[in-house]
């Protein structure tokens, strides 16, 4: 098992490195940099635009921007600093990638609590009433896209006044008495983004939990547990569950680019503090650093949440083994 | 020899499997639904311009955020009138733009109106409408925006846009996921370490992050020569279909690999080889035929991406353009709190329009799987 992460963990790093050269090449080829604002102020003096561009380490081609900044992060771990916030990368955004974390992780929850038992229910009562309704639910999570959603929840939050209409937290949360309170701020606030987020995967998780429950439920292991006299709930729950679950731990490695993407519309519909929100304001002020930091940190996220799924394959299946 | 003479090898009802895939698709209901609701959709955006009541640029600083007003059969005093007519409406709060119903004004519906010219597909010149009403009521299906322009006429000519994006992108991903598929399937070695290392790149960075990063590329390198560092709106559609696609054909291109792999060893690729086909009549005749079904059903199924995708990209605000109009766009215009909550229309006829067409596509992908893939069951 450990070899496995070692080896993973070896194999991504000409990834990461590749997606690092391939960002600083486009943002490198796109209109205007960061001074583009000031360049076209007439006050502004070019000597003091040569020194800022200077001092930046814009004055170089980008492949040297690049390979310095490359061996920053791999020398001294430093991602270099924010031109606008003038605080190093990592503190920026260090911050953020908890914050999206923190949204993918709730919503991720959200979506498998509801999703198992939901698809375990319509698989056993399979076309009775719950299985249809199970299929229509699923269904309509699957067919609205996750902005609409944001958006709606924007407009129900607006209208009826009972959840916040974005943002992480209140504007009193630095006063608020006690850390229990300010978790229940924040609680507050995530609510609505952990429902929206989480509906796509809702839907994608209860059909797949269903078919797979239905395949395994016909397995010859099934019918001889029935046979020698298990009761059917135990059938189901303990023989042929598990195994009903593999494929779903797979997705779930596959549903993570969709839910760092998804979390990135919804960051920014509603405000949410987190990676996605400051790499389109990030590349919106050019940025680079940041946004080649934040680009980053989603793909190692990524990477990281599909070695999860690999790892708690094996944890589940005896059978797998990876060499 | 033949005992029953009447009955001929002729009388033998012989289905090929495309007939059979499509008797089962008509016995699905949901799967004839979608496809009826899509074939509405693109008819109308087809004939966008004839019917949509007014110019969907133009704006009419009389009526700013004038709320929906259907047509009615039904007057004041509960009397039947054969000719549907919408009441007038007046401004009653200029500061908030509150407006109340005008009972003494009626403005009957008239169909083949005279309008401003206009241009049907480019070319044909036109000067008549689907329907209006005479100045100076307003027909405001959908409501109007801050500006006065008809929403209705927006949500048509933003479906222009937004449903042919999505066909456009999924022929040009499938096409290039066909391509290197069967290239990298089918010749092995080197092909296959080359595209596979591509695909796994494109598939390892979070789609949304990637699709920023190329699109403020190709904003100022252009695509194969158009574009530049002045891009126009039209441009920027053909831009971020390319950019879609780009993106897109990496799933399906592994998939497609996947199919070329196990059909290659299979008995006839191996006597059509033996026969002396070249390599290229194998791919074209023999392999890539019997991925048609997987092609065909993963295509509905991922047109709805390309339309979010272009959507998330408008919202953003670095998708399509204005003055051009998408189902995004109206979406990035309905995002204030204000607009949300005095005029929900703006938000409400966008998502909906959405929400059908990906519903639509979903159930008939849906059908299609169930219909082509004898193997699925559901």
């Amino acid at each position: 098992m450990l070899r496995l992460v070692l080896r993973r963990l070896l194999e991504s790093v000409p990834l990461l490195i590749a997606i690092s050269l391939v960002t600083f090449f486009l943002l490198f080829h796109t209109p205007g940099d960061f001074l583009a604002a000031l360049r076209l102020d007439p006050k502004i003096s070019t000597e003091f635009l040569n020194r800022e561009t200077e001092r930046l380490g814009l004055n170089h081609p980008w492949h040297i921007v690049w390979l310095r900044w490359l061996w920053g992060v791999v020398r001294h771990g430093d991602l270099g600093h924010s031109f606008t916030y003038k605080i190093p990368v990592a503190s920026l955004i260090g911050a953020r990638v908890c914050n999206t974390f923190l949204l993918a992780l709730t919503s991720t929850l959200f979506a498998w609590a509801i999703a198992v038992p939901l698809g375990i229910i319509a698989a056993v009562r399979q076309n009775k009433l719950a299985d249809r309704i199970a299929s229509a639910v699923a269904f309509l999570g699957l067919s609205i896209p996750a902005v609409l959603l944001a958006l709606v929840a924007v407009y129900f939050a607006a209208v009826t006044g009972a959840f916040p209409t974005g943002g992480m937290r209140s504007d009193t949360y630095f006063m608020l008495p006690s850390a229990w309170e300010r978790m229940k701020d924040i609680g507050r606030h995530l609510i609505l983004p952990t429902f929206v987020l989480g509906m796509g995967g809702l839907a994608i998780y209860t059909r797949q939990m269903r078919s797979n429950l239905l395949e395994t439920l016909q397995a010859d292991y099934v019918r001889t547990a029935l046979a020698k006299g298990v009761s059917y709930r135990a059938a189901v729950m303990r023989h042929a569950l598990r195994n009903a679950l593999n494929p779903m731990i797979t997705l779930f490695g596959f549903a993570f680019s969709d839910l760092l993407s998804g979390a990135f519309l919804v960051e920014n519909v509603m405000a949410w503090p987190g990676l996605g929100r400051t790499t389109i304001e990030a590349y919106m002020s050019k940025d680079l650093f940041v946004v080649a930091a934040s680009v980053l940190m989603a793909s190692v996220m990524l990477i990281l949440g599909n070695l999860l799924a690999d790892i708690l394959l094996a944890l589940n299946d005896p059978r797998i083994r990876y060499e | 020899m033949n005992e029953n003479p009447e009955i001929g090898l002729e009388d033998f009802a012989v289905s090929s499997p495309g007939a059979m895939a499509w008797r089962r698709l008509k016995l699905n209901r949901a799967a004839l639904v979608g496809a009826a609701v899509l074939a509405a959709l693109y008819m109308t955006a087809l004939f966008g311009s004839f019917i949509s009541p007014y110019d969907p640029a133009a704006r009419d600083y009389g009526a700013p955020n004038h709320p929906p007003t259907l047509p009615r059969f039904v007057d004041e005093y509960g009397k039947f009138r054969m000719r549907p007519f919408v009441y007038g409406m007046k401004m009653t709060d200029p500061v908030s733009q509150r407006w109340e119903y005008d009972f003494s004004r009626k403005y009957p519906l008239r169909f083949f109106v005279p309008s401003e010219p206009y241009k049907m597909w480019w070319v044909i010149p036109m000067r008549t409408r689907l329907t209006g009403v005479d100045l100076p009521g307003v027909l405001a299906l959908f409501g109007r925006d801050s500006v006065g322009k008809d929403v209705f006429s927006r949500v048509i000519e933003g479906g222009k846009i937004s449903l042919s994006i999505g066909l456009v992108g999924i022929t040009v991903s499938l096409l290039i996921g066909m391509l290197m598929g069967s290239l990298a399937g089918y010749f092995g070695g080197w092909w296959d370490v080359a595209i596979m290392r591509v695909v796994e790149f494109l598939l390892s960075i979070p789609s949304l992050y990637l699709i920023i990063a190329l699109r403020a590329y190709f904003q100022t390198q252009g695509v194969f020569g158009i574009g530049g560092s002045q891009v126009n709106s039209s441009q920027m559609y053909l831009i971020i279909v390319v950019i879609l696609s780009l993106i897109g054909w990496a799933g399906q291109a592994r998939v497609i690999r996947g199919m070329v792999l196990a059909i290659k060893e299979t008995d006839f690729v191996m006597a059509e080889r033996a026969l002396g086909a070249s390599t290229l009549r194998i791919i074209t005749r023999h392999i890539l035929p019997n991925t048609m079904s997987y092609v065909i059903i993963s295509a509905t199924i991922a047109v709805p991406g390309y339309i979010l995708g272009e959507v998330a990209l408008s919202y953003l605000g670095v998708g399509i353009q204005e003055p051009q109009v998408s189902w995004g766009i109206m979406l990035e215009d309905a995002q204030s709190l204000s607009a949300i909550s005095n005029s929900p229309w703006l938000l409400f006829a966008p998502a909906s329009l959405i929400f059908i067409t990906v519903f639509a596509f979903n159930f008939l992908g849906d059908g299609l799987r169930d219909a082509l893939d004898p193997k699925h069951r559901r």
